[in-house]
């Protein structure tokens, strides 16, 4: 017997030592493994989110800081007859009945389909707005000083390829909800030359296409990608609307403001809304990221994926809960989103001077 | 050789042996994880220089979008003409777009001004290539958006460069259509000369020439 021998060969680990330490092992492995992918996922769509929705931001601040710009030039004017053109008399003796409140301009808001009865309206979802504003936009070398000249200017969203302008070497074709920008320049603004509602009836067919030259560049351009919805509701302050014992939206119940239309007539303002800017407008974008589109495209390969519930947005009485009903439906699909939302005081609006 | 320590002191040195044995790590022992660490290190190193590079790239062509974005909010908020300078000249055999800086531009005058100290994307190691992936500056180019460089160093290193200028309104000095308006950035690993075919890995900028906004393409 000798233990002292025994002792010094005893510098190797026993099986359950090992065990032991393999299975420690292999749970803190386990653990970091996990917390890992975690931290990696979690990055990506940190990285998608702020990489995706700056566009969308960028786009959304562009939205606002034209729309702010509005305007409608509302005149009073001497009221001859009750047709077409109000403030133009007959003959030179014919004498006016009346003022009226007039302008050649518009402003326009409702669903895209509606406003855009083109051969794209399948391609059109939620809501679209169309107006003038001295955007100073030119095509013509030379005018860029010209900063106040009075442009035509719209927004959709409609759900299209990138063929016509994806660059060459990206292979990969990618259709998506896009947010496009209808921008005329000023020379190009045929506002007084055709019926309202008309001018803008290009809008959609006037996209960037493979052949768009350096002299005709279209006049509609794609701003950001990935915006699903983009709805619009004009409205008055919230004080206007306690006054008359009603909501902020009641110009607009169905999102629908046109403000050629002679509509909300009562007997104190005989032309209602008419050649009125409302005073606020309440701009909200729904966007996704570029993952989510990119899972949407792998589920509806030939198709328009229908992310709007049916029914929504279409009053404006159900503005919050047809956005949550939205978002519930993001996350069902499991889609990352972003809403943007704004009210937005027209600065030219004359709400409470013309009435 | 035995030494003279072995030989007049067995007892000792045979306590010290074993007593090493027990306590150190054998010759073998030591290779055998040096070895193992090798191979972990010899399989890790390219993923980890891949993503590097891939993080490079990024960083670099988010670099490029800001830029632009804040060139053209810049030119908003001053009410004034703002450009981007894009200086190309040959950087240890990679020809190509090294640098880019903000100007502010003055078309009475015609003259530049430099807003910020330049960007350089070899910092990153990519390269803003010329040709076929960057067609935006191959056309339409006139005598105040491209030229040789007047300022330091561009000028030492015989550059020339590409303004695309931002104007208040929302347009651009840039004349091509949307569908050949872009530049790629590539990991100057994956450059050649007259690069034409898009490497593995890049980061494609387009610019529209009317709104200025730009949009990001990656593989």
């Amino acid at each position: 017997m000798k233990p002292l021998h025994d002792k010094q060969r005893r510098h190797g680990f026993t099986l359950i030592e090992v065990s032991l330490s393999m299975v420690i092992l292999s749970i803190i492995l386990l653990v970091s493994v996990q917390v890992l992918g975690l931290t990696q996922r979690a990055w990506k769509r940190g990285v998608a989110r702020v990489e995706q929705f700056r566009e969308a931001r960028m786009a959304f601040d562009s939205i606002t800081e034209n729309l702010r710009q509005a305007i409608l030039n509302t005149y009073q004017a001497y009221q001859y007859n009750t047709g077409a053109t109000p403030t133009v008399p007959t003959s030179q003796s014919q004498s006016p009945t009346k003022y009226i409140r007039q302008s050649e301009l518009q402003f326009v808001t409702g669903q895209a389909q509606t406003l855009l009865p083109g051969a794209q309206a399948s391609q059109l979802v939620t809501q679209a707005m169309f107006f003038q504003a001295r955007l100073g936009l030119s095509d013509r070398v030379g005018y860029e000083g010209l900063n106040r000249l009075l442009c035509g200017r719209g927004y959709f969203i409609m759900y299209s390829g990138n063929d016509a302008f994806r660059p060459q070497h990206v292979t990969a074709q990618s259709s998506r909800f896009r947010l496009w920008e209808y921008r005329p320049p000023a020379e190009e603004n045929t506002v007084y030359s055709v019926k309202p509602g008309q001018w803008f009836l290009k809008a959609p067919s006037n996209v960037v296409t493979a052949s768009e030259t350096l002299t005709t560049p279209a006049d509609t351009r794609p701003i950001a990608e990935n915006i699903i919805a983009l709805i619009i509701s004009p409205q008055v302050t919230t004080d206007d609307a306690a006054l008359k014992k009603t909501t902020p939206w009641w110009i607009a119940p169905k999102y629908a403001f046109d403000s050629t239309q002679l509509v909300n007539a009562t007997t104190e303002s005989p032309q209602g809304t008419q050649h009125m800017l409302p005073p606020r407008v309440v701009v909200t974008l729904v966007a996704i990221d570029e993952a989510s589109a990119r899972k949407l495209a792998e589920k509806y390969p030939d198709t328009m994926p229908q992310l709007i519930p049916t029914g929504a947005f279409t009053l404006a009485d159900n503005r919050q809960k047809d956005l949550k009903d939205l978002a519930a439906k993001l996350r069902a699909e499991q889609l990352n989103y972003q809403v943007f939302s704004t009210t937005i005081s027209m600065r030219n609006s004359k709400w409470g001077l013309l009435r | 050789m035995k030494t003279p320590f072995t030989t007049q002191h067995p007892s000792c040195s045979l306590r010290r042996k074993s007593h090493r044995a027990s306590a150190g790590f054998s010759l073998v022992e030591l290779v055998i994880v040096v070895a193992i660490v090798t191979m972990l290190i010899a399989v890790a190193t390219p993923y980890t220089l891949a993503a590097m590079q891939s993080a490079n790239l990024t960083s670099a062509g988010d670099t490029l979008m800001q830029k632009l974005a804040m060139a053209q909010q810049r030119s908003l908020t001053e009410n004034r003409p703002v450009g981007l300078d894009f200086y190309y000249y040959n950087l240890d055999e990679v020809k190509g777009c090294h640098a880019i800086q903000m100007i502010s531009y003055d078309p009475a005058t015609n003259k530049a001004t430099q807003l910020e100290p330049p960007v350089y994307w070899s910092k990153q190691s990519v390269v803003l290539v010329e040709g076929s992936l960057s067609p935006m500056f191959s056309t339409n180019q006139t005598a105040t958006t491209t030229g040789q460089a007047t300022t330091n160093p561009f000028q030492s290193l015989g550059a020339t460069f590409n303004r695309i200028i931002f104007y208040p309104n929302g347009s651009t000095s840039l004349r091509v259509p949307l569908r050949t308006a872009y530049l790629t950035l590539v990991p100057t690993k994956s450059y050649t000369p007259d690069i034409a075919a898009a490497p593995p890995n890049y980061y494609t900028v387009q610019i529209d020439p009317v709104t200025g906004r730009g949009h990001s393409y990656r593989p």
